[in-house]
């Protein structure tokens, strides 16, 4: 049977096979733990949150009625936004220049400090940071040495110590995404409009910005996604004490041992998540549909 | 039209201190369609940048209506300039391609929809104004171009290479379009191009560049009648280059035939080089009194003519051609090739 | 393209049927090799869930080692933590689980047994069990069934640099001190040593941590000083990089690693808070459905013994738990151990608390959290 279909189809074939195979795989490695974590979800648990027998929501009811963990979500959502948008302006002159420069020596050193993050592990990315902020790290040093304080500041505790090591680890995705649009960008457009009368400022707000809006929403839609589930970064920067939901399923799971109660704060982040992601792809298709109805 | 008067003055070009391109002078008069031609790496497209004020000169001046504008940035030259590959905006369709540089010259609003609908009404293009350039077709798209760069009013149009990409049939018509509109409107033109055929047949005057810098300008038919060197004659209309020994009577010894030397031209007795438009070298049956003998290498039927390559001796090989009525010479065959003393171009002079 | 359709549907019912086809090939059984009668543990290979770091490597040198040389077998660790560990055994639940034999602590004790991932204990089955000290075997008796063995013991108690501070502290509200204040280092409840020290703080103002008017009591104490604590260690290596680097003068910390980083030359010394430490136990269960029951028992029995005990408490600076113990003079001097020693430790009833956990660390983040 599969020669005579093989045989009807013989040149579509082999690509096929190079498509389903690695559907597969998403489907073996994402989409059936998936349904596995949904389906502990829904059983309810005793004392000391050991999964039980039979359906019900009361997991979904208890993280929509415990204050910690409904605001939990909504401070991964305002820290991601927040994630999102500072990668987002901060990534656009380091992909221009990566994009524009033409010293190959330059581009080369920026790069590598773009992607350093990613070369190194997270553990020793965070232990970098504590280096960096502790208290005889060399911003204290240096705030003492201004005399701008006396004695060391505390730092490590600042939620802005969490926040600046999120930016550092998920500016590289954005950078990446925004330097492939850029660079697709036809250098004739720039001189176009220069020529036309427009100053620097036009010419990026109303040439740049708009035909990098593909590479924009792709770089938002990842960083927005891996800022909503971050973890390991603020619980070992910051000590657990911020109120994520990343740290809330973590401390669920591996502390507390509520699985079926982690589990659905997983499934009331990934809701989360996959909306703001879906509204984020429709300011992209709005912003570009324009372009691509030819 | 009285603006519009081009100025380059001992200009030299380069990029990271080699220099590309030296100008001693040229001058572009208000309302002329000046050809700026030359092969590729002669400079004539960083002459072009540098009238738009993407390249800064190493050294010299660019004035326009006499006023030094060598400095000035790119947006405040009032250069429109047309792109070889139009550089359409893609995310603007036509209309807000020709609004772009009305909307950052701050044009009020009333004016803009009447100068951009002038404007496509004349390149004809009044029913595509809501099309992206994506949905052009290559000719649209460079009328598209032409418009937006005029919509402006620039001092000055600079069009780079713009018919380059556009197909042979197109390409001819284009530039009778390009020529009446550039008479419609008066605005000074300068266009590059490394087609002696289009340079010839649009503009008033052509500037032929060469290695770096100015090999020879004047009106086509100058530069196609007396050229004055060797690459010249070469480069405008594919000459055959012969040698000539000019004796001190008077006469030259041309192809084995003696020809008259015109007086007045500086040309002094010695070896000297002769150019033959293939056009003017006629082939005709062999042994017919007063021509060359020469031996067919190739034909080529080109419509009311044919296209030989002949060969005269071991080192002296022509174009030559004849009447398409007739039937062709086969190759191997031998022929005779006739030329009026009028039609030798004699090169090398010193007027 | 309706056209490319019908081969793309055709594509996919080819490629799962060859799939299935490789799946049933590889279902054929695998069969069981028979036991040697006269070597029973040679060839056999025991799981064992144990710390990595200094920890696994002296229980590699204390009882693994003996462990292989007369038994025959192998003994394979699987590094991670006891939440991990629990994890995998639950995962595995009904199957073969992922190790034979596995180290808890007492905050995983009453889930893992709630969960039935671990066994009773056959006491009898464990020689030596009658030496090992009364307090820590009743750490993991639950319900009055025994369920594990205990190795290893610590005390969570206070830490501090010597350089930084001036009198040494003597109980846990000391963490609170002015002088100490901007410098101290308060563990968050999602770290066992947390719970440890919030006990610590109840017990010493007369209070019981399962009682929620004092910790409430607590709690109001430890948010008056919340500008004093400069650093919140949600692990044990982030406690002691803080003391390294200069975060924290003075914060909760196990005895054990304390001494070791002081006799690594840290300029670091440790305090028994004077009314009472917490205990820190570390215990060892077999697994549910292990294949290797006996195997198991007898590396229980290398773990309860005096013979190899104290080497292990050499490497780690943490005491164990067989009252016949000979350990060197250093640590006879700067640990407690023995019979006794842990009389008037705290031992915090997870079984009691487990369930109140989530709401106590909803309760600390919202006095700490950013």
């Amino acid at each position: 049977m599969s020669i005579a279909l093989a045989t009807r189809a013989p040149r579509l074939r082999r690509g096929q096979v190079a498509a389903i195979v690695p559907t597969l795989f998403m489907i073996g490695a994402f989409v059936v733990p998936l349904i596995g974590l949904a389906m502990l979800s829904l059983r309810p648990t005793n004392d000391l949150n050991t999964p039980q027998p039979g359906w019900t929501f009361e997991q979904y009811q208890q993280v929509w009625d415990t204050g910690y963990l409904r605001s939990s979500v909504l401070d991964s959502l305002w820290l991601s936004i927040r994630v999102t948008l500072t990668c987002a302006v901060v990534a656009y002159p380091v992909a221009w220049f990566l994009v524009r420069t033409s010293s190959r020596w330059a581009r080369t050193a920026v790069f590598a400090i773009v992607l350093s993050p990613l070369l190194t592990s997270e553990v020793v990315r965070s232990f970098g940071w504590r280096v960096v902020m502790g208290g005889q790290g060399p911003v204290n040093a240096a705030l003492q040495a201004l005399q701008i304080t006396d004695d060391s500041i505390p730092l490590l505790r600042s939620g802005w110590t969490v926040f600046l090591a999120i930016v550092h680890v998920l500016l590289p995705f954005a950078i990446i995404t925004l330097t492939a649009s850029l660079g697709a960008i036809d250098d004739a457009l720039l001189r176009a409009s220069a020529n036309l009368g427009a100053s620097r400022t036009r010419t990026f707000f109303t040439v740049v910005l708009p035909l990098s809006v593909p590479g924009l929403t792709a770089g938002l839609m990842v960083v927005f996604s891996l800022a909503m589930g971050i973890y390991v970064t603020p619980l070992l920067v910051g000590g657990a004490t911020m109120s994520l939901a990343g740290l809330q399923i973590q401390n669920m799971a591996m502390v507390v041992f509520d699985q079926p109660g982690a589990a659905a704060l997983s499934f009331v982040l990934l809701t989360v998540t996959l909306v703001a992601c879906a509204l984020i792809a429709l300011f992209g298709s709005l912003t570009s549909r324009r372009r691509t109805r030819g | 039209m009285t603006q519009g008067l081009v100025e380059v003055r001992d200009l030299a070009l380069g990029y990271h201190g080699e220099t590309v391109l030296k100008l001693d002078e040229l001058t572009v008069a208000a309302g002329e369609f000046v050809s700026v031609l030359g092969p590729s790496g002669c400079g004539k497209t960083t002459l072009l940048n540098a009238l738009a004020g993407f390249v800064t000169p190493d050294a010299g001046r660019i004035l326009v209506d006499g006023q030094d504008v060598t400095h000035v940035a790119p947006q405040h030259r009032q250069m429109g300039l047309v792109f070889q590959n139009y550089a359409l905006f893609p995310h603007l369709n036509v209309e807000k391609n020709l609004h772009y540089g009305l909307k950052a010259r701050k044009v009020p609003r009333d004016e803009r929809e009447t100068r951009v609908r002038d404007a496509l009404k004349l390149v004809g293009l009044e029913d595509f104004r809501a099309r992206f350039p994506g949905q052009l077709s290559g000719g649209q798209q460079q009328r598209v171009a032409i418009a937006r760069a005029l919509v402006t009013r620039p001092k000055v149009l600079l069009l780079d290479e713009p018919l380059s990409n556009l197909d042979a049939k197109l390409r001819r018509q284009m530039r009778h379009e390009l020529r009446e509109l550039q008479r419609e409107i008066g605005t000074t033109t300068i266009f590059v191009t490394h087609d002696q055929a289009e340079a010839l047949a649009m503009s008033d005057r052509v500037v032929l560049l060469a290695g770096g810098g100015l090999e020879q300008h004047g009106t086509p038919q100058e530069l196609y009648r007396t050229p004055r060197t060797t690459f010249t004659a070469d480069f405008i209309g594919a000459a055959n280059i012969v040698k000539a020994t000019i004796g001190t009577d008077g006469r030259a010894d041309v192809l084995k035939r003696s020809v008259a030397v015109p007086e007045g031209q500086g040309l002094e007795a010695g070896t000297s080089e002769v150019a033959l438009r293939p056009e003017a070298v006629t082939v005709t049956a062999a042994e017919t009194p007063g021509t060359v003998a020469a031996e067919v290498m190739s034909v080529a039927f080109g419509g009311d003519r044919y296209e030989y390559r002949v060969r005269v001796d071991a080192e002296t090989t022509l174009l030559a051609s004849a009447s398409g009525r007739e039937d062709a010479y086969a190759p191997g065959a031998t022929v005779g090739l006739a030329f009026e003393d009028a039609s030798v171009i004699w090169l090398g002079g010193s007027s | 393209m309706p056209s490319s359709r019908f081969p793309r549907r055709a594509g996919l019912l080819a490629t799962g049927l060859s799939l299935a086809l490789a799946l049933a090939a590889c279902g054929g059984g695998s069969s069981d090799e028979a036991a040697d009668p006269n070597a029973p543990f040679k060839g056999k290979t025991l799981k064992v869930a144990a710390y990595a770091g200094s920890w696994g490597e002296s229980l590699t040198k204390a009882f693994v080692e003996p462990f292989e040389e007369n038994t025959g077998a192998t003994v394979e660790l699987v590094p991670g933590d006891p939440a991990s560990w629990l994890t995998g055994l639950r995962s595995a639940q009904g199957g073969t689980p992922p190790y034979d034999v596995v180290a808890f602590t007492p905050n995983v004790i009453p889930n893992a047994v709630d969960a039935g991932v671990v066994q009773a204990l056959d006491t009898a089955k464990v020689e030596n069990f009658g030496e090992l000290n009364e307090v820590l075997v009743e750490q993991s008796n639950i319900g009055g069934q025994q369920y594990g063995v205990p190795l290893s013991v610590g005390s969570t108690g206070i830490a501090y640099r010597t350089d930084k501070v001036k009198t040494a502290p003597k109980d846990w509200s000391d963490l609170l001190d002015p002088a100490t204040c901007g410098h101290a280092g308060l563990n968050p409840l999602t770290f066992n040593m947390g719970v440890e020290y919030l006990a610590g703080l109840i017990r010493e103002n007369g209070g019981d941590i399962q009682n929620q008017a004092d910790v409430d009591a607590a709690f109001a104490e430890l948010a008056a000083a919340k500008d004093c604590f400069s650093a919140f260690p949600a692990d044990a290596p982030s406690v002691e990089s803080g003391l390294q680097n200069g975060d924290t003068w003075i914060s909760a910390h196990w005895d054990g690693r304390a001494f070791v980083m002081q006799n690594n030359g840290d300029p670091v010394d440790y305090a028994y808070p004077a009314s009472g430490s917490v205990g820190a136990l570390t215990s060892f269960f077999v697994a549910e459905n292990t294949e290797e029951q006996d195997l198991a028992y007898e590396f229980l029995n290398y773990l309860a013994s005096s013979e190899y005990q104290p080497t292990f408490s050499e490497g780690t600076w943490y005491a164990t738990s067989n009252d016949s113990n000979e350990y060197p003079a250093k640590f006879e001097e700067q640990i407690k151990h023995g019979k006794g020693a842990y009389d008037d430790f705290q031992w915090i009833d997870y079984q009691a608390l487990s369930p109140k956990l989530a709401d106590l660390q909803a309760q600390w983040q919202k006095t700490f959290g950013s």
